[in-house]
């Protein structure tokens, strides 16, 4: 599924954490990673960096390190796209009560600017977590298909116990529902449209898959629900660039999540276009 | 031909309401300061209008309460000291108001009655009472001219006006006959008997008025009423019917008075549309902008021959209810009946002492005003009662639109002082903040986080309307960090609609927001631990009705003493911070205590908090240790607890459905045909035990009532069976 997985590294006492992060992630697909560092390398990083590697033994051969200075956004855009990297695995910060978390501007920045899909974690731990439900969305999109794709190979890999194939629908939807002939309810269009593109997929016995719609205002209702059902991981596509800019003054969209994260979020785009 | 039985009730009902209506037509008229008849008008037309464009069931429209103030004040400013110079401009002000009412109809702002805060509406409404009281009060008196100019001074010269009687001979009549009909406005509720109860108070006063000058009539004695105390009525009722000058329309004043009409008749018309909604034995629901458009018209074409604007109006609704109405036609004919009436009746109106008829009014006023009113918002809570204080006091000196900003701006910065950090004030002004989904077959959870309050309680109602009436509804409120009375209030409301009509409502996590039953307006606001046995939130109320039929015990309070807990696997990963809402029950062989259990998984800025509903047994004697639990509710641990996933040979839908962990030997000879049947017959629960302690829960949220009953019944049928295992199997 992914390939290549690259991390970016900033010498903050969490560096250990973003690192095990990387790694991990690396393995689950056994793919090679990239670390991307902005700024310039000298001795005293190169050797905390070396010594870190070696407590986290990571095959060399296996493993690439980019130093480059600049504004961090596009460095680690630019460096992505030159080395064909399929995820990008980032931190978010803290927020200051502690219970939701906060993304810095370039974790921001990047969820939009990032050529490949990313992996935004809350928590960055050394010590592996156990995950065990995901939220993804199913609503209607050109890359649904490769998304839900995705959702399952990640969730898989990562040991994922329980899934919620979701589709944001308006509340009118229900209303509907009573006045509308069988077939044309949108609930069941919208369930059956997903359950086919989840039929064969679920190989892994170890899994159970729910697949309903929730109702309430785009963008928004997801994020909730992955709250309330205290999902461990939230699969959602990657926003479009060029929306984005107004957005952020008029929340809507992916902004909803981003400003109030529920839980470790992966941002998926289909990176062969 | 056959009258149909639906069409009878609605004539009767709609005589019964053309009763009081006539009366209270006209004193409301005389307390805005404008001629009787333009009471009479707005009924009639209201009547007829509305029943026939409008989109509610079995409200009654006519003049209202709360305009007599904003017509009252408008009349003076339009005026120049000239009350009929002022009534005509007053009219042009109506007729536009009307328009601008039918405009909120089409432009679909019917949804907007449900912003305004509670306390503050209960204020304006509390306001209106005391000046229509303060003002009629004088005249009932017998004082015609109480020279006071502003509202607030009407209520203190009320001794004066109560002291100068027993000086003013002339009054003493006048007041007598006020005085008794206030008398009959009270004693009315009191008297029981069916016959006396089939002509409405109102009704009664005017009888008794026309009684009291007949008497004098045929005895041929003098009339002891003086001229300037009855009724003024046109001797051709055509004179009636004036147009309306607009010849201010360029002016601040009118567009004052245009905006004070709009306000309050849509408030009122909303408030009393919503009300008379929950009063329809059909529970059908009204089409609020369809009707908002017909009161429009109505107020428009009233306003064009002389009437006051049309609203609908609770107390002659709540009576249209009461006498069998069964559709708009009853408000139909109560307006054709009102017409016919005053056609009839209009030489014996013309002896009605206008005294009597402020003796309604009076009486209409405290009704509005009364001390259960300042107690019921005193339980709210002390800021709530200073918001409802703040808004009667700005009314009464400021004028009403000055004490309905006023209220909703003290609301306002009440809600942003309590709420923390601020900024999720102003988040979820704008954001959204409610998910739904079908939980299981026909059960919906509607969650709702962060701030639910009374600017954003629409966005909850659009989702509570949205789901089919006998659908089952989870409200939960485990997110939310403020919650506001208002909110509360429409929640309440909602809960006992949907109860009547069959559905069910219930809502969760609210049991710790100091929420209750016995205080209905009770401030909510943020979380607190400590919450008064006194003090109960429904569900509370509801699952102490549970522990009394079962002769359990039940407590609210949360408790530290929850090590008994940690022994079970579930918690090795978990942090508890405390139970509550204890219920403790014994039966033959064991103890059970049932709790909500708050606790953490995660810590630090992973950590979340849950709340459970649990139950825990205490066995006298050893079982097995064992894990049962549907499909992935516990996988999260599963690690932790190091064994692996029991199959009972010959029972391959047990093992599909459960996953068993424990020491295999033990339990493979333990669960057997008997046990398994009752697991496979049952609801699945999550079961625990750790030899001399069994737990068992249901989902990891809280339990509604039902569900609480179901997990209780649960466990004392598995207690037994669990036991008689244990000793063949030491």
């Amino acid at each position: 599924m992914f390939q290549r997985v690259a991390t970016a590294l900033a010498f903050s006492p969490r560096l250990e954490a973003n690192l095990c992060e990387g790694i991990r992630v690396a393995q689950y697909f056994n793919a090679e990673l990239v670390l991307i560092h902005v700024g310039d390398q000298d001795a005293d990083k190169k050797r905390i960096l070396d010594g870190l590697l070696a407590d986290h033994s990571f095959p060399e051969n296996r493993l690439k390190i980019v130093w480059h200075k600049g504004d961090p956004v596009k460095v680690i855009s630019r460096a992505c796209k030159v080395h064909e990297v399929d995820l990008l695995v980032a931190g978010a910060v803290q927020n200051e009560n502690l219970l939701t978390y906060y993304l810095g501007s370039v974790a921001r920045d990047l969820c939009r600017e990032a050529p490949c899909s990313i992996l935004l974690l809350v928590n960055p731990a050394t010590e592996s977590v156990k995950f065990h439900t995901m939220v993804v969305d199913g609503k209607q999109h050109p890359e649904d298909k490769q998304l839900i794709k995705a959702a399952m190979a990640f969730g898989q890999a990562i040991g994922i116990k329980e899934s919620f194939f979701v589709e944001e629908l308006k509340p009118k939807a229900v209303k509907e529902l009573s006045n509308e002939a069988e077939e044309d309810d949108p609930i069941a269009m919208e369930n059956e449209r997903v359950s086919k593109m989840l039929d064969g997929m679920n190989d892994c016995r170890e899994m159970e898959i729910n697949n309903f719609p929730i109702f309430g205002q785009g963008g928004y209702t997801i994020s909730h629900f992955a709250q309330s059902k205290r999902a461990d991981l939230l699969v959602l596509h990657a926003p479009e660039k060029k929306q984005a800019r107004l957005n952020r003054f008029f929340t809507r969209g992916i902004e909803y999540v981003l400003t109030d994260l529920p839980t470790n979020l992966l941002l998926y785009k289909n990176h062969a276009e | 031909m056959k009258i149909d039985a639906g069409l009878k009730k609605d004539f009767f009902s709609g005589f019964i309401v053309s009763l009081i209506a006539l009366p209270l037509g006209l004193g409301l008229a005389l307390a805005s300061n404008v001629p009787p008849t333009a009471g009479l008008i707005a009924a009639i037309v209201g009547g007829v209008v509305v029943s026939i464009f409008g989109g509610s069931h079995v409200t009654i429209t006519g003049p209202g309460n709360g305009l007599v103030v904003v017509i009252l004040t408008a009349v003076t400013a339009l005026g120049n000291g000239d009350p009929f110079t002022g009534y005509l401009a007053a009219l042009g002000a109506i007729v536009v108001s009307g328009g601008v009412m039918s405009l909120l109809g089409f432009l679909k702002f019917g949804k907007l009655g449900d912003i305004f805060p509670s306390s503050a509406i209960q204020g304006m409404l509390s306001a209106i009472g005391i000046i229509i009281l303060a003002k009629q009060a004088h005249i009932m008196l017998g004082n015609l001219d109480p020279k006071a100019s502003s509202n607030a001074e009407m209520l203190y010269t009320l001794p004066a006006t109560v002291f100068r009687l027993f000086s003013e001979t002339h009054w003493q009549v006048p007041a007598l006959v006020g005085l008794a009909s206030l008398g009959i406005m009270i004693f009315y509720s009191k008297i029981r008997k069916p016959i006396f109860q089939l002509i409405p108070a109102p009704m009664w006063v005017l009888l008794l008025c026309i009684g009291f000058y007949e008497y004098f009539r045929i005895f041929k004695l003098d009339y002891p009423i003086q001229p300037e105390y009855l009724l003024q009525l046109p001797n051709d009722l055509s004179q009636a019917l004036v147009f309306p000058d607009f010849s201010r329309i360029g002016e601040g004043v009118f567009w004052e008075a245009v905006i004070g009409i709009t306000l309050i008749s849509t408030v009122e018309s909303l408030l009393s549309i919503k009300a008379v909604d929950r009063l329809d034995p059909q529970a059908r629901r009204s089409n609020v902008n369809k009707d908002l458009k017909a009161l429009g018209l109505g107020t428009m074409l009233s306003g064009l021959v002389g009437g006051l604007p049309v609203v609908t109006v609770i107390a002659r609704s709540s009576v249209n209810v009461n006498t069998g109405a069964n559709s708009r036609k009853a408000n139909f004919f109560h307006g054709i009946l009102l017409l016919t009436l005053v056609l009839t009746m209009q030489s014996v109106l013309k002896k009605i002492p206008m005294p009597a008829l402020c003796a309604i009014l009076v009486y209409t006023g405290y009704k509005l005003a009364e001390p259960a009113i300042f107690r019921r918002m005193w339980r709210a809570g002390w800021q709530q009662f200073a918001i409802f204080l703040l808004t009667i006091v700005i009314t009464l000196f400021f004028g009403l639109i000055n004490g309905i900003l006023v209220g909703i701006l003290a609301t306002l910065v009440q809600q942003m002082l309590k709420i923390h950090p601020l900024r999720l004030f102003f988040r979820y002004l704008i954001w959204p903040n409610t998910l739904m989904y079908e939980e299981s077959e026909n059960q919906f959870i509607i969650s709702v986080k962060g701030v639910s309050n009374f600017l954003n309680f629409p966005r909850l109602k659009e989702k509570l309307e949205s789901l089919p009436i006998e659908s089952r509804v989870i409200l939960d409120f485990s997110l939310t960090k403020y919650m506001d009375s208002t909110v509360l209030e429409h929640i309440q409301q909602f809960e006992s609609e949907r109860e009547r009509r069959g559905g069910e409502l219930e809502v969760i996590g609210l049991d710790d927001l100091a929420g209750n039953r016995g205080k209905p307006l009770s401030l909510v606001g943020s979380r607190s631990l400590i919450n008064p046995l006194n003090s109960m939130s429904k569900r509370q109320a509801e699952v102490q009705a549970v522990a009394e039929e079962l002769n359990w015990n039940f407590k609210v309070n949360p408790t530290q003493a929850v090590h008994s807990l940690e022994k079970f696997p579930y918690f090795r990963t978990k942090r508890i911070e405390h139970a509550f809402n204890t219920l403790l029950g014994e039966t033959e062989l064991c103890k059970i205590k049932v709790r909500d259990v708050e606790y953490f998984e995660g810590e630090f800025i992973a950590k979340e908090m849950i709340r459970s509903t649990m139950a825990v047994v205490n066995l006298d004697q050893k079982i097995p240790a064992f894990t049962i639990h549907r499909e992935n509710l516990l996988s999260r641990i599963a690690a932790a607890a190091g064994f692996e996933d029991l199959e009972i040979p010959d029972y391959p839908d047990f093992n599909k459905r459960f996953y068993l962990r424990g020491n295999s030997e033990e339990l493979l000879e333990f669960f057997d045909h008997d046990l398994v049947l009752f697991l496979e017959s049952r609801a699945q629960f999550h079961i625990e035990s750790v030899g001399n302690k069994i737990l068992v829960f249901d989902r990891e949220r809280l339990a509604t009532v039902s569900e609480l009953k179901a997990l209780i019944r649960f466990t004392i049928d598995l207690v037994p069976l669990l036991l008689e295992r244990g000793k063949s199997n030491p």
